[in-house]
């Protein structure tokens, strides 16, 4: 719960307010909130289709992410589904807007969201276990509907994007799954290695271990680069 | 304090008693206690021992002569330079005597003694004097220094004996100890002090040892006895021992270098014992001391042997590599490279390149283009060789038994080395002989032991009976053998299905007869043999379609009326494809009687029908209804091989679907008895059991099934842990990748997740 809230209810309780007066602030409030709602549900409904007013498609996200200035080329897209606990890359339900545009935080016009969605980044990037929880977030965001792996394409951009700053060995990583031994898709067990790997080996591959469990894909991987070296 | 001890404790000890108690007072009560009972067993240095104490005894001596001494010393300086010149003594040796032992008497002994030491040592000096002034160099110098050190230590004898009593008493006392050991001192000293003199010594005898070593004649007891000297005057140990193995070590660095390349290699190893035994045994016994013994030993193995062991086992089994049949000399060889290197522990890196050697050898042999027998034959005889050789060269060693085990596992089951196809091949070749040469088999049978892929060895062994069976070239006796030898090896689940098939065959034979027996005899167009296959037990077949003329359905179906009323609740399946049929064919030139698959026959015998000259590709199609693929191949066989029964129009190898086929009216051929089978018939039956596919899935299966196995039972385990039990647990060789990449499934279908530290977890 927000302190905020927690705030203002411990004020109702301490302080002895007449009922009527209690009644014509909580009117004023949910009529506050709805106004909100109203605004918030009026921004939304600016990129949804016609036809369905619950949900947002990929154009109307194009449009929104372009609206608030966030470039479809960085992190921000994801970090806002993984915000929004979006099921699915390029759509956002009306409950999944509705859970992080707090309308009384947010509007249209004044350009907080995107200054917030920046925030977000920044904390996200800074915190290792969120970092985590937000890179296993992004497989299932990102994969297409109804497959189990996630193709080589979406994973290599995502990589680029989220990983590659943070750790440089993804740079040859990629070029390994592209070129050197095409790989049609990379599955959740992979993904996940993944980050594990990144973390656990450095950039010269020093204490490899290709005794050890990695998955075979990361053994081709250093196998590669031992080769190369 | 009780009163018993009171009494035995003597006065004295009141005294420290009171010494005690400050101390006491600043210990614990227990360690004061302690401390007490210490001192009450402590024995009073008087009262307890019983000796008797004389004292201010006083004996009555008349006083020396005042030049007594000096006398007495002049007299014993001539005798000693007398000695020394190796002369007489001009006085009576029992008056010297007295003469030293009475200014002993009078306690003068210590500047008698130091006379005698000034007088030995100006002489011992001066003789070194001499020596480094001598010139001559080499034996003849060190001739000349042990005939001094000979007479040195005569005289020195002597001087002993006259001053015998200064030597008990005096010298005793002291640290020098005695007179010997003075005269030694001196020596020594006198060595330090000439280093030029001991250098050409020392370099002189190691010359001597260099000469006797390469196998000079020595005089040996000059030597030991200089030896002896070096021993004497304590400098063996000290200085000349650490020389003589720096010279030892360059001597056979030297001579290692020099034989390694230029002699044979095992000529090498019978000198290195050669060296190994002179050098701890018989050098030890004329000449060294026992001590440097091991030294020596070690110094030997190591120049000659250890340094280079490498490069001697790169040479000898670089030879034993080049040899097909070992003779016994040969054994011998390997016998001699064992104790050696037994010796110098260095057994283990032989135990690898033995490994190696089998390894390669027999890759080499499964390699060389030489037909199957010839192969198994040396293959065989390369078997019993190593064991022989494992046996007794190398004593049964366990390293070398587990080293030629994983040898010969490994280069019987080097994929690139087919040993499986070879024994197939092999085994396929001896039991269609006619008559079954055991021995032929049990050569087979090591090849078998030590394969991993038995189950790919048993497809290849399950079509290759399948077609002896099917095609009757086998004698069924031979069969059992060979599965029984298999079932001995692997047990009775892996022969069983086999043993099926040739039992499949037996009871089909009884059937045959049955049926032969009950049935009409004149009903039937054709006599037939029917081999009821049990499905499971061969490999699968799949039925072709085919539209059969009316007389083998006949047949077919008395036969299926026949079985059902035996067995009513199995179903039959007609293999045409497997079928054969021996037709007569009425040519002008005269009947031939050939052999043909059932499917040869049926498109055959459409061209009975003589109202049309020729057949199109797909007349014959649409009148056999036989898969199009299957029509190519049937027509392939008998228009475009070695026997054309039918013509093509137009002439060619390939079957087009517009060719026209007609009877081939000219067709001649010496024999009368064809047989077309073999090739198509194979085929068909080879077809049906690749290997890729069967076994590799079945594989797959089991490994997953032994990993979901292992996890159900221990919920989680390392990566480690469960590479190793998958491993013990297969039956058939897996890498560890392997087992990743199905781990990997297993996580992917959510079987397993991976937990902390290398581990997995099992989802249930």
């Amino acid at each position: 719960m927000p302190p905020k809230r927690k705030a203002a209810t411990t004020i109702n309780e301490t302080v002895i307010v007449p009922r009527r007066l209690k009644i014509a602030k909580k009117k004023q409030t949910t009529a506050l909130a709805k106004t909100f709602n109203e605004k918030s549900k009026h921004w939304f409904e600016k990129y949804t289709d016609a036809d369905n007013r619950e949900l947002i498609g990929p154009d109307g996200c194009q449009a929104f992410f372009n609206d608030i200035g966030v470039s479809l080329e960085s992190a921000l897209p994801l970090v806002i589904g993984y915000k929004m606990k979006s099921i699915r890359m390029g759509y956002i339900t009306w409950e999944e807007w509705l859970s992080v545009m707090k309308p009384e935080l947010y509007f249209e016009e004044d350009g907080r969201f995107a200054l917030a969605v920046l925030e977000w980044e920044r904390s996200i990037m800074s915190n290792e276990e969120e970092y985590k929880q937000f890179y296993l977030f992004s497989f299932n965001y990102a994969k297409s509907n109804g497959q189990k792996s996630m193709d080589i394409e979406t994973a290599t951009a995502i990589w680029h994007i989220i990983l590659e700053k943070k750790y440089p060995i993804v740079k040859s990583f990629i070029e390994f799954v592209q070129v050197v031994k095409p790989v049609q898709v990379i599955n959740k067990d992979q993904w996940s290695s993944m980050l594990d790997f990144c973390k656990a080996v450095p950039e010269d591959l020093q204490n490899y271990d290709s005794t050890s469990s990695w998955p075979v894909l990361f053994d081709d991987y250093v196998e590669w680069r031992q080769q190369s070296l | 304090m009780n009163e018993w001890e009171t009494i035995k404790r003597p006065r004295l000890d009141s005294n420290s008693d009171q010494d005690l108690i400050p101390i006491q007072n600043n210990q614990l009560p227990f360690s004061a206690f302690l401390s007490k009972s210490f001192r009450q067993n402590e024995k009073h240095p008087v009262l307890s021992d019983k000796k008797l104490i004389v004292y201010d005894l006083k004996v009555e001596r008349p006083d020396l002569p005042v030049d007594y001494e000096e006398n007495a010393w002049n007299r014993l300086k001539i005798a000693i330079h007398a000695i020394q010149q190796n002369q007489p003594s001009p006085e009576s040796l029992e008056v010297l005597y007295q003469l030293c032992e009475n200014i002993c008497q009078y306690e003068k002994f210590q500047k008698l003694y130091e006379l005698l030491y000034e007088e030995c040592r100006r002489y011992t000096e001066i003789q070194f004097e001499i020596l480094a002034n001598d010139t001559t160099q080499g034996v003849d110098y060190l001739r000349t220094v042990h005939l001094l050190w000979k007479s040195y230590c005569n005289q020195m004898s002597q001087i002993r004996c006259l001053f015998l009593y200064l030597d008990r008493t005096y010298i005793a006392s002291t640290t020098t100890g005695s007179i010997w050991n003075m005269a030694m001192q001196l020596f020594r000293e006198n060595y330090i002090k000439y280093d030029e003199v001991w250098q050409k010594v020392l370099k002189s005898i190691l010359e001597l040892i260099r000469l006797e070593r390469t196998g000079e004649k020595v005089d040996e007891q000059f030597l030991q006895s200089n030896i002896r000297m070096l021993m004497d005057l304590d400098l063996y140990h000290t200085s000349f021992e650490q020389q003589l193995l720096a010279e030892t070590r360059v001597f056979y660095d030297q001579e290692g270098d020099r034989l390694v390349e230029s002699i044979n290699i095992f000529d090498y190893l019978q000198h290195i014992s050669t060296r190994v035994h002179q050098e701890s045994i018989l050098r030890v016994k004329s000449y060294f001391d026992k001590s440097t013994k091991s030294h020596l030993q070690s110094i030997v193995e190591t120049e000659l042997l250890t340094k280079r062991v490498g490069h001697i086992l790169d040479k000898c089994f670089g030879y034993f590599q080049g040899l097909d049949f070992f003779q016994e000399s040969d054994y011998d060889k390997f016998s001699l490279l064992y104790r050696l290197l037994q010796k110098v522990d260095k057994l283990e890196i032989c135990a690898k390149y033995f490994t190696s050697y089998v390894k390669t050898k027999g890759s080499f042999i499964l390699c060389e283009h030489i037909n199957v027998q010839e192969k198994m034959s040396k293959l065989s005889a390369f078997e019993s060789q190593t064991d022989e050789v494992v046996d007794h060269s190398f004593e049964g060693d366990e390293q070398f038994v587990d080293g030629l085990k994983d040898g010969t596992e490994y280069f019987i089951n080097l994929r690139a080395n087919n040993a499986i196809k070879l024994l197939a091949k092999y085994t396929d070749s001896i039991l269609r002989s006619e008559k079954l040469d055991e021995e032929l088999l049990d050569k087979g049978m090591f090849i078998f032991r030590n394969l991993q892929g038995k189950d790919e060895f048993e497809v290849l062994y399950k079509r290759d009976l399948a077609k002896r069976l099917l095609l009757n070239v086998t004698n069924k006796t031979a069969e059992k053998t060979m599965l029984s030898r298999m079932k001995k090896e692997c047990g009775a689940g892996y022969t069983g299905k086999l043993e099926g098939m040739v039992k499949d065959i037996e009871k089909s034979d009884e059937l045959m007869n049955e049926f032969n027996a009950i049935r009409s005899v004149s009903l039937l167009p054709l006599n037939f043999n029917v081999n009821l296959l049990t499905n499971g037990f061969w490999p699968s077949y799949v039925p072709v379609n085919l539209n059969l003329p009316s007389m083998f359905h006949q047949v077919q179906n008395a036969y299926t009326e026949f079985y059902m009323t035996k067995f009513s609740k199995r179903i039959l399946t007609w293999q045409n494809s497997l079928s054969v049929c021996k037709v007569n064919a009425n040519y002008p030139l005269g009947t031939k009687r050939i052999t043909l698959t059932l499917l040869q026959t049926v498109v055959l015998l459409l061209f009975n029908d003589t109202t049309r000259y020729s057949l199109s590709f797909k007349d014959i199609l649409t009148c056999t209804q036989l898969d199009e693929l299957e029509l190519r191949r049937t027509l392939v066989s008998l228009s475009c091989r070695e026997y054309k029964l039918l013509k093509k129009n137009p002439e060619g190898d390939d079957i087009e679907s517009s060719d026209q086929f007609s009877f081939n009216h000219d067709f001649a051929t010496e024999k009368t008895q064809l047989k077309m089978t073999t090739a198509t018939l194979s085929e068909v039956i080879e077809k049906n059991s690749t290997m890729n596919t069967t076994v590799l899935f079945a594989r797959e299966q089991q490994v997953d099934a032994v990993i979901v196995r292992i996890m159900k039972a221990k919920t989680n385990a390392t990566h480690g842990l469960l590479l190793s039990e998958v491993t013990r647990l297969v039956k058939f060789p897996v890498t560890a990748q392997d087992v990743k990449l199905r781990i990997e499934t297993l996580i992917e279908k959510e079987y397993l997740e991976r937990g902390p530290d290398d581990s997995y977890i099992y989802l249930a």
